[in-house]
C-alpha cells in the first residue's frame, strides 16, 4: 500500500479509535463538567485558565502536557506527509487545512500555559526555592530554571548594588520592621472568581461562615478559601 | 518569554473566544469530507446536505470559505432572546444563559449573519440583555465585602469585564479588615 | 498558445475557464514546495484589472491557495519582472491581467524560455490578440493560455491565413530580400534609445512599408525560426494570390487599430459563476469593470448594452427585492449591502456635489452648452431654472435637496434637455447600498474614485475642497491637501510591506508588495522626487486603490479627490478651448501644454487621457470628422493628440485618441501604430511606459518634428 492510503487509513483509524462521539459541549449552562467525558484538550484548557487566574503556582500537569505534545507531533507529521504526497486526492486538502489550523490553536494553548507558569516562577523564584512543597509542583526543567534565575538575579543585585552597602544590609532577605518581607510570596488572599464543577464540601470563609458550593455556582472569594477544592479539581477558576 | 505583564492580571476577549470556539455547533456543509481525527476529537464525515456537528472553529473556517452554512443554536433566536430579556428585567437574579453566549453570538453574527433570520433584532436584543445584566452587576458592588460574593448566572465575558475592578475592590476591603499581626486562621476541611 | 473559449462554448473536448482554474488548484496542491510565489498575478494599473485581481485573490483565498499580486506598469516593467521571475523555481502559474494579448508570448523573448512546468494565463481585454499566442502549438504550446471571450471563434480566416503563412516561410525570404533591403535591419532592431516596444514594434514595420511585412514579426520571430529549422525545406508553395490574400488578412487583423473586448473582470466573473461562488462582492467588482470600460469610452454603448442585461439578471438573482415598495436607493436595514439597478445620469458624481456642479463638470453637457464661455454657463443656469430649480436649490448638495426635487429630477431632465440638444442623458447602471454606514454609491462614481486613486493618490499635491468651505464658509474656504488616510513615510511603508508579507503566512494566502528593481531613494511624500520616487508612488497608489475596492470609507474619501481632479481638468480644458490652443494639422487636432498651474498633474498619462477625452466630448459637435488617410475604415473619426510637458524629466507625455463622431460610439484607436510609425520615421527618442500603446513619452526636443511626422503620414 502506498503512503497516501496509509496516511488516510491512519487518519481514519485514529478517528475510529477516538472517543465515539464528542460529548455534548454546548451544554446550556456550562462547559464539560463530567470528569470521565472530558477530553485532554478541554482538560488542558481548564488547567490553563486555572493557572492564569490563580495567584499561586499550581501543580504541573505533566502527563497531560506530554500527551498533548505527542498528539501535536503526530498530527504535524501526518499533515506534512499528506501534503508532499502527490497522489493525495483533492478532498484531502480540507482535512489538511483544518488539521493545520487546529495544531496552531493547540500550540497556542500549550504555549500560553507554559508562559504563565514561567512568569509566576520568575516572580517567586526565591520563595519557591525556599519551599520544598512548591518545588514539588514544578517540573524538572522549571525547577532548574527557577534556580538559575534566582541565582542570576541575586548575582545581579550583588554586583550592582549590594556590594556597596554596609554589611548588615547586604543580604536579600533582611527582616525590616514594619515592612513586608523582601522575598515576595504569592498573595493567596487575592480574590478569584470560582465556578463549582460539582457539589463541594463546605469551606470556611474569611468572615468565619461556612460556604458550600453547589454545582454550577459562581462565587468571588479569596484564593486561599478554595485552594484545596481547586487541587481536588472540584472547582475551576473563570 | 514569560507571559507579558499586560496579560497577567486578566484574560483577553480573543482568548475567551478561542476557548468558546471549542464548543460544538451544527452546520450544513457544502463539501464532503471523511471522518477525520483531530486533537480535540473526531469529526465528520461531512456529507451535504446532511447536518453535521463540528466545533465552532471548524464551522467558522468553512463558512469564511463559503463551504458551509451555520445552523444557529436554539438560544440564538429572536423568541428565545426576547424571553430571556423579559425574565432579566423582571427578576432580580441573572437569568440562565449559556456560559459563553457572548463569544458565540459575536462570532456567529460577525461571519454568518446571513444564516440568521433577523440579525439586527438579535443584535438589539443582545445589547438590551447585556445592559440589563450590567446594571445588576453594578448593584453587586454594593454587596461586595471582604469574604465572598455570589454571582451565579454570570457569563464568561461579563466576569471578565468586571474582574479587574471587583478583584481590586475586594482585596482593598480585605486589607482594611485584615489584622497584620494575627492573620485569620482557616480550618482546612 | 491555446485559447480558452468562454463557458458557453465549452464542451467535453474543449475545456474552459473552470477547468483551467481547477488545474491551477491541483498543481498548487500537489507541489511540495508551494510558497507564496508559486502563483503570481501580474496586474496592469487600470480599474478593470484591479477588479479582476481582487476577484481572483478572493477565489484563491477561499481555496487556501497562496498567491502574490504584483503590479506592473508597462512593457518595460513586464520585461524586468519576467527576467526576475524566470529564476524562481517554485513558480508554476503566472496570470497576466490586462496585459500581453498583443505580445508574442511563446517566443523566447517572452515566456518561451521558461521552465516547462510554468503555465501562463492571459486574461486581457485589449484587442487585437497576437495570433501566435492564440493558435500556435508545439512544445511551448499548451503552457500559454489566453482566456478568450468568444471573439477568437470568429478568427477562422485569420487562423487559416496565419497557419498557411507559418508553414511556408521559404517563399517570403526570397521576396523579402528583394524588396525590403532598407526596411530589413531596422525592423528587427529595438535598440533605439529608450525604446522598449517588442511585439508592437515588429508589427508596425508592416504598416510602414505597405502590405507585406516580415513574416517573422507576424508569427513570432523565435517561433518562426524554430519552425523553419524543424520543417526544413518544404516543396509546397502557395500561389502568390493566395499569399497576398492571407497576408492582407493578417494585416487587417493587426493594423486596424486597438480596441477592447470583454473586460477582464467580466471573464473572472464568469469563472466564478461556473464555480458557483458568486456573491454581491464579486458582482459589484464585475459591474465596476464593465462601467469602467464604458465611461472611458473603451467600448461603445452597443457593447455596453450587450453585457448589461447579464448583470441586470444577476443583480436580481442575488438581490431579490424584498418588497414591492422597497425603494431603490435606501437601505432596508443596517447591514444591507445589496446592489440595485438604477438609471444613471451622465453627470459625474452627481450625488456627491450639487446639481449645478455636476452638470458643469460633465463633459457631455459641457460640450453641448459650451460651458467654458460665460454664455454657456448662463445657458446652464437657464436650463436648471426651466426645470424648476431655484439657484439655491442647485447649489445645495444633492443629499440635502428636497425629496420631491430628487424624484422629479430625472423626468424633468428628460423633458427639458432635448431643447438644448442633449439626448441620451441616462444609461442603465447599478448602485450599491452600504446599510446605515454610508450613502449608496453608484458604479460610475466608484469607478471614478478608484481610477483617481490609481492615478494620483500620492505623488501629486491635490487640494481638495473641504465640505462647507464654499461661499465663505469655514474661514473663507480654501482646501486642504488630500492625503491617503494611513499615510506612513515611505521607508516605513517599505518595511511594513516586508513584515506584513511574513506575518501573514500562516497557511493562508499572503500578499506581498514587490517593487521593481532599481528603486532609487524615495522622494518627499507629497511631491514627485526623482525617478525612484516616481516608481514608488505609483505602486503605493496601486495598493491604495486595491484596498479601496472593498472598503467604502476609503472610497468615499477618494471621492473628494476625484472631484478636485475633475475641477482641474475642467479648468485646463476650458482654458485650452478659450485660448484656442488647438491646432489642426491635417485633420488631427493637436494640443500642446507647456504651462499652467496644473502642469505637474497632467504629466500623468492617466490624467492626460482624461483631459483628451473631455476635450473630445466637449468639441465633438464643433469639429467635423476626418477620414485619416491610410486608415482601414472609411468612417470619419476625430483624432486628437494631446501633449503635456513634464518639466522635471524634460519630456513630453503624448496621448492620442481616436474618437467617434457620436457620443457612445467608439473607434479603434489607431494611434498606437501611428506613433510608432512616426517615431521610426523621424528617429525621435521615445519611451512607452504603459501598456496602452497610444500613450508615449518623448524627449522634448523631438516633439515638434514628431508631431509633424505623425500628422503628415496619415
Amino acid at each position: 500500500m502506498d503512503t497516501s492510503s496509509l496516511n488516510q487509513i491512519d487518519f481514519i483509524a485514529k478517528a475510529r479509535n477516538a472517543s465515539p462521539s464528542p460529548p455534548p459541549r454546548d451544554g446550556f449552562l456550562f462547559t464539560d463538567l463530567d470528569d470521565a467525558q472530558e477530553l485532554p484538550l478541554q482538560k488542558l484548557i481548564r488547567h490553563w485558565m486555572n493557572e492564569r487566574h490563580a495567584p499561586d503556582i499550581l501543580p504541573i500537569q505533566a502527563e497531560l502536557l506530554a500527551g498533548i505534545l505527542d498528539h501535536i507531533h503526530k498530527q504535524s507529521s501526518t499533515v506534512s506527509l499528506l501534503r508532499t504526497d502527490p497522489d493525495a486526492s483533492e478532498d484531502e486538502h480540507f482535512r489538511i487545512m483544518l488539521a493545520q489550523t487546529e495544531i496552531e490553536r493547540v500550540k497556542f494553548v500549550v504555549r500560553s500555559y507554559v508562559r504563565t507558569r514561567l512568569s509566576k516562577i520568575e516572580d517567586y523564584a526565591r520563595w519557591i526555592l525556599a519551599d520544598p512543597l512548591l518545588q514539588g509542583r514544578l517540573s524538572e526543567t522549571e525547577l532548574k530554571h527557577a534556580k538559575s534565575y534566582a541565582n542570576l538575579l541575586a548575582t545581579h543585585f550583588e554586583e550592582s548594588v549590594l556590594k556597596a552597602l554596609p554589611g548588615a544590609q547586604q543580604s536579600l532577605d533582611d527582616p525590616v520592621p514594619f515592612m513586608p518581607p523582601m522575598i515576595t510570596a504569592p498573595d493567596k488572599m487575592r480574590p478569584v472568581f470560582v465556578l463549582a464543577r460539582r457539589d463541594c464540601p463546605s469551606v470556611y470563609l474569611p468572615d468565619g461562615t461556612k460556604m458550600e458550593m453547589r454545582k454550577g455556582q459562581i462565587s468571588l472569594t479569596q484564593y486561599r478559601v478554595i485552594e484545596s477544592l481547586l487541587f481536588q479539581d472540584l472547582v475551576e477558576l473563570v | 518569554m514569560a507571559l507579558p505583564q499586560s496579560l497577567r492580571t486578566s484574560v483577553t476577549p480573543p482568548e475567551l473566544e478561542l476557548i468558546a470556539s471549542e464548543q460544538l455547533i451544527d452546520i450544513v456543509p457544502l463539501v464532503t469530507m471523511e471522518k477525520t481525527a483531530f486533537i480535540s476529537g473526531a469529526y465528520g464525515p461531512l456529507r451535504p446536505p446532511a447536518k453535521a456537528r463540528v466545533p465552532l472553529w471548524i464551522a467558522v473556517n468553512l463558512k469564511l470559505k463559503r463551504k458551509c452554512h451555520i445552523v444557529p443554536p436554539e438560544w440564538l433566536s429572536v423568541e428565545s432572546l426576547q424571553d430571556k430579556l423579559t425574565r432579566e428585567t423582571s427578576n432580580p437574579g441573572f437569568s440562565e444563559l449559556p456560559f459563553r453566549f457572548a463569544e458565540i453570538s459575536k462570532v456567529i453574527l460577525d461571519i454568518a449573519s446571513d444564516d440568521l433570520e433577523n440579525p439586527d433584532k438579535i443584535r438589539t436584543l443582545l445589547k438590551d440583555i447585556r445592559e440589563a445584566r450590567q446594571s445588576k452587576s453594578r448593584e453587586g458592588i454594593s454587596k461586595l465585602d471582604h469574604s465572598e460574593l455570589g454571582l451565579s448566572g454570570l457569563c464568561s465575558m461579563e466576569i471578565n469585564e468586571i474582574r479587574p475592578f471587583f478583584i481590586k475592590g475586594m482585596s482593598v476591603l480585605t486589607k482594611l479588615i485584615r489584622d497584620p499581626e494575627h492573620p485569620p486562621k482557616l480550618d482546612e476541611t | 498558445m491555446v485559447y480558452l473559449p468562454p463557458p458557453q462554448y465549452a464542451s467535453a473536448s474543449r475545456t474552459s475557464y473552470a477547468e483551467a482554474y481547477n488545474k491551477i488548484l491541483a498543481t498548487h496542491r500537489r507541489s511540495p514546495l508551494t510558497s507564496a510565489s508559486s502563483i503570481i498575478i501580474l496586474v496592469a494599473p487600470d480599474v478593470d484589472a484591479l477588479c479582476a485581481a481582487k476577484m481572483l485573490a478572493q477565489l484563491f483565498k477561499q481555496d487556501d491557495v497562496m498567491h502574490k499580486v504584483v503590479p506592473v506598469a508597462g512593457i518595460a516593467d513586464l520585461e524586468s519582472t519576467r527576467d526576475e521571475l524566470i529564476t524562481q523555481t517554485e513558480l508554476h502559474t503566472l496570470i497576466l491581467l490586462n496585459m500581453g494579448a498583443i505580445l508574442d508570448l511563446p517566443s523566447s523573448e517572452w515566456f518561451g524560455d521558461y521552465d516547462p512546468q510554468v503555465t501562463v494565463h492571459i486574461i486581457d481585454s485589449s484587442r487585437p490578440q497576437n495570433l501566435a499566442t492564440l493558435f500556435g502549438a508545439g512544445e511551448n504550446g499548451d503552457r500559454i493560455i489566453i482566456w478568450d471571450d468568444g471573439g477568437a471563434e470568429k478568427l477562422e480566416e485569420e487562423r487559416k491565413a496565419w497557419e498557411a503563412i507559418m508553414l511556408d516561410p521559404e517563399h517570403d525570404s526570397d521576396e523579402d530580400s528583394d524588396m525590403y533591403s532598407d526596411g530589413g535591419p531596422s525592423g528587427d532592431e529595438n535598440e533605439d534609445d529608450d525604446v522598449d516596444v517588442d511585439g508592437d514594434g515588429d508589427d508596425e514595420e508592416c504598416g510602414e512599408d505597405g502590405r507585406l511585412g516580415k513574416r517573422r514579426s507576424l508569427g513570432g520571430s523565435g517561433q518562426g525560426n524554430r519552425k523553419r529549422r524543424r520543417l526544413g525545406r518544404r516543396t509546397h508553395r502557395l500561389s502568390s494570390e493566395q499569399r497576398e490574400t492571407y497576408e492582407a488578412r493578417l494585416e487587417k487583423h493587426y493594423m486596424s487599430g486597438t480596441w477592447y473586448g470583454q473586460s477582464a473582470s467580466n471573464t473572472v466573473y464568469f469563472l466564478a459563476t461556473v464555480l458557483e461562488r458568486v456573491d454581491n462582492d464579486f458582482l459589484w467588482l464585475a459591474i465596476m469593470g464593465l462601467t469602467y470600460q464604458y465611461t472611458t469610452s473603451r467600448i461603445s454603448r452597443a457593447d455596453y448594452d450587450k453585457y448589461h442585461p447579464i448583470f441586470y439578471d444577476e443583480v436580481f438573482r442575488l438581490n431579490p427585492p424584498a418588497t414591492a415598495a422597497s425603494s431603490a436607493t435606501t437601505s432596508l436595514h443596517p447591514d444591507d449591502s445589496s446592489i440595485r439597478a438604477t438609471d444613471e445620469l451622465r453627470f459625474l458624481l452627481f450625488r456627491h456635489w450639487n446639481l449645478y456642479d455636476a452638470m458643469y463638470h460633465s463633459s457631455y453637457v459641457a460640450g453641448k452648452l459650451g460651458i467654458w464661455k460665460e454664455r454657456g454657463r448662463k445657458k446652464l443656469s437657464g436650463l436648471l431654472a426651466k426645470m424648476g430649480f431655484s439657484i439655491q436649490q442647485t447649489q445645495q448638495s444633492y443629499f440635502h435637496m428636497d425629496m420631491d426635487l430628487k424624484r422629479q429630477l430625472q423626468s424633468k431632465l428628460e423633458a427639458i434637455s432635448p431643447e438644448y440638444g442633449m439626448v441620451e442623458l441616462t444609461y442603465p447602471s447599478f448602485m450599491r447600498l452600504y446599510g446605515f454606514k454610508s450613502h449608496p454609491l453608484s458604479a460610475a462614481d466608484a469607478v471614478e474614485a478608484i481610477s483617481a486613486l490609481l492615478d494620483i493618490a500620492g505623488g501629486v499635491r491635490m487640494e481638495v475642497e473641504v465640505e462647507g468651505a464654499r461661499n465663505g464658509g469655514e474661514w473663507f474656504g480654501g482646501g486642504k491637501v488630500w492625503e491617503a488616510p494611513d499615510k506612513v513615510s515611505s521607508e516605513e511603508r517599505g518595511k511594513i510591506a516586508l513584515v506584513e508579507g511574513v506575518n501573514r503566512s500562516n497557511g493562508g494566502p499572503t500578499r506581498d508588495m514587490t517593487k521593481p528593481q532599481g528603486l532609487g531613494q524615495e522622494g518627499d511624500e507629497s511631491e514627485i522626487g526623482g525617478d525612484g520616487g516616481e516608481l514608488e508612488w505609483w505602486i503605493r497608489n496601486f495598493w491604495t486603490a486595491f484596498d479601496a475596492l472593498t472598503d467604502i470609507t476609503r472610497l468615499r474619501e477618494a471621492l473628494s479627490l476625484t472631484m478636485a481632479l475633475h475641477r482641474a481638468i475642467i479648468r485646463q480644458g476650458s482654458s485650452i478651448i478659450d485660448k484656442q490652443d488647438i491646432k489642426t494639422m491635417r485633420g488631427h487636432r493637436v494640443v500642446v501644454l507647456t504651462q499652467g498651474p496644473d502642469l505637474a498633474l497632467f504629466a500623468h498619462p492617466g490624467v492626460l487621457s482624461r483631459l483628451a477625452m473631455w476635450l473630445v466630448d466637449a468639441l465633438r459637435d464643433r469639429t467635423p470628422g476626418t477620414v485619416l488617410g491610410g486608415s482601414r475604415s472609411k468612417r470619419k473619426s476625430l483624432p486628437f493628440v494631446v501633449a503635456c510637458l513634464n518639466e522635471r524629466s524634460g519630456t513630453y507625455v503624448v496621448v492620442g485618441v481616436t474618437a467617434a463622431l457620436d457620443f457612445g460610439d467608439t473607434r479603434k484607436n489607431e494611434f498606437g501604430l501611428a506613433f510608432l510609425d512616426a517615431k521610426e520615421r523621424c528617429n525621435a527618442r521615445t519611451r512607452h511606459s504603459s501598456f496602452d500603446t497610444s500613450v508615449l513619452e518623448i524627449n522634448k526636443d523631438d516633439l515638434n518634428i514628431f508631431l509633424e511626422t505623425l500628422c503628415e503620414g496619415r
